[in-house]
């Protein structure tokens, strides 16, 4: 019996070509990415006016590169197999998950028990 | 470990924060060499059921228990009922050999949520007695988990990757108040990011790590179960270490189903619309679409429940002494699924890891690496196919090699004693297949629990056996073409029935006039035979000789010398010819070869001759066979005795085995079966041991390279297989129909590549392997003699080896 996955069919590529009149220049990106962007875009106008940063050409420019940088390398890990909401669900595993103990136990010898000193 | 989310074990019930869950254990299922239609018809039975669970969450669970070679060895030693002196020592010792395989048995369990509220009894429990019901149904034939199975598979889980735990209680519940203690010594760690997961214990008192690595299936390519792929999730049933295995399974409602391919459609509809005017649409929206169509249509108009899809999350957990150890064995595992089904190896790996156990996360419905599928897609990953054959508390023949790695073991007498079966069992294989050091090793595994055994062995290496210093001094080697006149006359060698193994008066008569029959067609076709084909071609001879022993009679004290003076003395037509024959047998008679069937030998058995050992070889050293097949006027006079000598010793060991006590446990080994089926009486000798074989408790081992040796109408009783490495086609053709397997479906590139040689290295291979067909079931085995280097060495046939044992005998 052979059984057919229907993998291909969960993985439509849902992407946004832009506005009708501006395909031609805008990027390819899924919806996704999209919401990311403008997300990260909002995050980070909210940062400037709360830090008060200066609005210059410059820190303009680097806070859209970074919008821009962030969104894609988020956007490359969202996948029809692993969809947004796991990965916010695999960093809460990540941060939440239980460390290995590093500070020694505090334990007492008696000095007469410790080899070297008898 | 802290934060265990588990409240209460009720039976085989558990009830966590993330609500209750009810545990089974699903029967082992064959599945190697299974007829497709027959898996597919499991597969079917094991889909319906899971159907029948809509709106339930499932969860497979798999883990191993190491093999118990303790309760093996106390079960063969129950079993056995004389054996030989040494045999607690030997046991000993192969429990510790078996132990040191490593060798463990599969638990697989099968989790399902319980919906209704433990509070509102009556409705509880009318769920649970329905999902009982549902799991105990053909396909998935699960039952309840003990009250231990449930202690250990906690214990397994909790303890993540470290050894099995010993001496755990066999209670009937497991109190609340345990609960605390499966996690009070373990420890789960994880960095951020990590590649695995660090789980510590103490195992046996010791202080134990294990770093323990998760996997999960990723994409799927269509899986052709199982004449190209094994199900999918018994797979990891070939790695040389210990994978667990756990899934979490959401089984849709058709409407949720079709939501899904509706929402599928909307967007694809959508994104061909956008793509509309301005670029050109990609194809895969057109796939997808038609797809997705043909998918809800499936679904829809699915009333059998076939088409019920799940969302279902798999995953898969190694675990290894070092960080390194355990990345390589996921790697192997990875290897092992590529590239049908692809296993990656995700972040979080500290939250995966809790998914093994039971009720500590709900997994969510939007969590990575989802995979939908079909019921009969979940239910062909059969996690509870085994590769199990033999009977336990068997003698320990080998290790199963195919699928998976198991202790074959083997109670030779139970299809007797038990099953009311026939003891016949064919070794066939072609030359170098292993069927004398298969039968050697059962011989010596018989003779060590005292089983009487007779083999045959015209000139193999089963009489070596008698050089072994452990059964020297209970067994014989009898070269009988070296014996007393008489030994093998016609008459001698038929058994004279024994009145208390009839249980009338009636049946015993009639089957004293049954053996006094035997004995007479026994001495036409041996007389017939030492006489050239071209001779006995001719009626009036055939008749002369038929009626001269006749006349003799059958009694156990006539002798062939008899017959020839009856010869004599026929008249009429017959005269002549009965001259003619006398002349030729009186010829024949002065040769040393025809001293041991003319004369009457029933005076033989009055003396010590019959002194029991619990072993006899008999060997015809110097015996000359036909060539198989081939045509009985070639034969020259030395194959005719050749053929007599031979039957007349097989119709000895047959009437020795039974004459002994009925019920007694008995061993034969007949080799050269086909030159054994060459001749009338040989072939009634066959049928005759086959169909007696249950009545006298005998297990009888033929040997030969064909299966189609065997006379027409013994297959019947067949009860087993042993198919060693066969490359003839019509040869493998016979086999796998012996095996109950069917043509053309590459079982017979199997059977050619059994026993695989190294040729690069330009060395034999150390093993041999064979398909063993038992008790409805078909195996490949590797028999193990690493444990009985003394057999090992004894039993070695190749020159080197030879020459070197007879150095060390002084043999020159």
């Amino acid at each position: 019996m052979i059984h057919a996955t229907e993998d291909e069919l969960r993985e439509i590529n849902n992407v946004f070509l832009g506005p009708e009149r501006a395909r031609e220049y805008w990027p390819e990106a899924r919806y996704i990415t999209v919401v990311i962007g403008f997300g990260l875009a909002s995050v980070t106008a909210v940062l400037f006016a709360a830090l008060r940063l200066p609005l210059g050409f410059w820190s303009l420019a680097a806070a859209g590169a970074a919008v821009i940088y962030t969104t894609r390398w988020i956007g490359g890990h969202i996948t029809y197999e692993t969809p947004f909401r796991s990965i916010a669900l695999t960093v809460w595993a990540e941060l939440s998950a239980p460390r290995l103990p590093t500070r020694g136990q505090r334990t007492t010898h008696r000095p007469s028990k410790v080899k070297g000193l008898q | 470990m802290n934060g265990l989310n588990l409240r209460q074990v009720d039976g085989h019930v558990v009830t966590a924060k993330t609500g209750r869950t009810a545990w089974y254990v699903l029967a082992p299922q064959r599945s190697s060499f299974l007829p497709e239609p027959v898996f597919d018809g499991v597969v079917v039975g094991g889909a319906l059921r899971l159907a029948e669970l809509v709106g339930h969450r499932m969860h497979h669970r798999v883990t191993h228990q190491p093999y118990e070679v303790d309760e093996w060895a106390n079960a063969l030693n129950a079993d056995t009922h004389r054996p030989l002196p040494g045999w607690g020592e030997f046991l000993a010792e192969q429990s510790e050999h078996l132990a040191g395989k490593n060798l463990s048995e599969k638990l697989p369990l099968l989790g399902v949520s319980l919906n209704v509220l433990a509070k509102r009894a009556k409705e509880a429990a009318e769920e649970l007695a329905r999902i009982d019901a549902i799991v105990a149904g053909y396909g998935l034939a699960g039952r309840p988990a003990t009250p231990f199975e449930m202690r250990y598979m906690l214990r397994r889980s909790v303890a993540l990757g470290l050894p099995a735990p010993r001496g755990l209680l066999a209670t009937d519940q497991i109190p609340t108040s345990d609960l605390p203690e499966l996690t009070d010594d373990v420890t789960w760690s994880a960095e951020p990011l990590a590649r695995s997961v660090r789980v510590q214990g103490e195992c046996d008192g010791d202080l134990t790590v294990r770093h323990v690595v998760i996997l999960t299936t990723g994409q799927m390519r269509p899986l052709d179960i199982p004449n190209r792929l094994d199900p999918w999730l018994q797979i990891p049933d070939k790695c040389p270490f210990p994978v667990e295995i756990t899934s979490t399974i959401d089984v849709l409602s058709t409407e949720v189903a079709l939501r899904g391919y509706t929402v599928a459609l909307d967007t694809v509809r959508s994104q061909v619309t956008h793509y509309a005017g301005s670029r050109e649409v990609p194809r895969r929206l057109f796939r997808q679409r038609e797809q997705a169509l043909q998918a809800e249509e499936r679904v829809s108009s699915s009333h059998d429940g076939l088409g019920t899809r799940t969302h279902g999350w798999y995953r898969f957990m190694v675990a290894g002494e070092t960080e390194t150890e355990a990345l390589d064995r996921a790697r192997h595992l990875t290897d092992l699924y590529a590239p049908t089904i692809s296993l990656v190896r995700p972040a979080g790996q500290f939250a995966l890891a809790q998914e093994f156990i039971p009720g500590q996360v709900r997994v969510h419905r939007k969590a990575a690496h989802m995979r939908d599928m079909a019921v009969t897609q979940v239910a062909a990953a059969m996690p509870q196919a085994t590769a199990e054959i033999g009977d336990r508390g068997g003698f320990y023949l080998g290790e199963t090699c195919g699928v998976s790695r198991h202790a074959a073991t083997w109670a030779p007498w139970k299809a007797m004693e038990v099953n009311e079966r026939s003891g016949l069992t064919v070794v066939a294989g072609g030359l170098g297949a292993g069927k004398s050091m298969f039968a050697a090793l059962l011989v010596y595994w018989a003779v060590r629990a005292g089983v009487l055994t007779y083999v045959l062995d015209p000139g193999g290496p089963l009489g070596r056996l008698t050089d072994l210093p452990e059964l020297a001094e209970h067994s014989r080697l009898i070269n009988v073409l070296d014996a007393e006149p008489g030994s093998l006359s016609p008459y001698r060698v038929v058994p004279t029935p024994i009145r208390r193994h009839y249980d009338s008066e009636g049946e015993w008569t009639r089957a004293v006039a049954l053996a006094e029959g035997d004995r007479i067609t026994m001495c036409a076709d041996v007389l017939a035979c030492l006489l050239p084909a071209a001779i006995i071609d001719v009626p009036e001879m055939l008749m002369a000789l038929r009626t001269a022993v006749h006349k003799v009679g059958g009694r156990a004290t006539s002798s062939a010398w008899q017959v020839v003076e009856a010869l004599g003395h026929l008249d009429g037509t017959l005269a002549e010819p009965g001259r003619y024959l006398v002349g030729e047998y009186t010829r024949l008679a002065n040769t040393p070869q025809a001293q041991l069937i003319f004369p009457a030998g029933y005076q033989l058995d009055s003396s010590d001759h019959r002194a029991s050992a619990t072993l006899t070889v008999l060997t015809l050293r110097g015996l000359v066979t036909p060539q198989p097949g081939s045509d009985r006027h070639t034969w020259s006079q030395a194959q005719q005795f050749g053929i007599a000598h031979l039957t007349l010793t097989a119709s000895l060991v047959r009437r020795r085995l039974f004459e002994a006590e009925m019920g007694l446990r008995k061993l034969a080994v007949f080799d050269e079966l086909h030159a054994l089926s060459s001749i009338p009486s040989g072939k009634a000798l066959i049928d005759s041991t086959a169909r007696g074989s249950r009545k006298h408790n005998v297990r009888a081992l033929m040997l030969s390279q064909l299966v189609s040796d065997l006379p027409e109408g013994v297959g019947e009783f067949v009860d087993s297989i042993v198919g060693g490495r066969t490359t003839h086609s019509a040869a493998q053709a016979d086999l796998l129909d012996a095996l109950g397997l069917p043509g053309g479906n590459g079982y017979e590139t199997v059977l050619a590549r059994l026993s695989p040689q190294d040729w690069r290295a330009g060395a034999r291979s150390g093993f041999r392997e064979f398909l063993w067909g038992y008790d409805g079931a078909t195996e490949k085995i590797r028999p193990d003699l690493s444990g009985l280097p003394g057999l090992m060495g004894n039993q070695d046939t190749t020159p080197a080896q030879v020459t070197e044992i007879n150095a060390v005998r002084g043999v020159a």
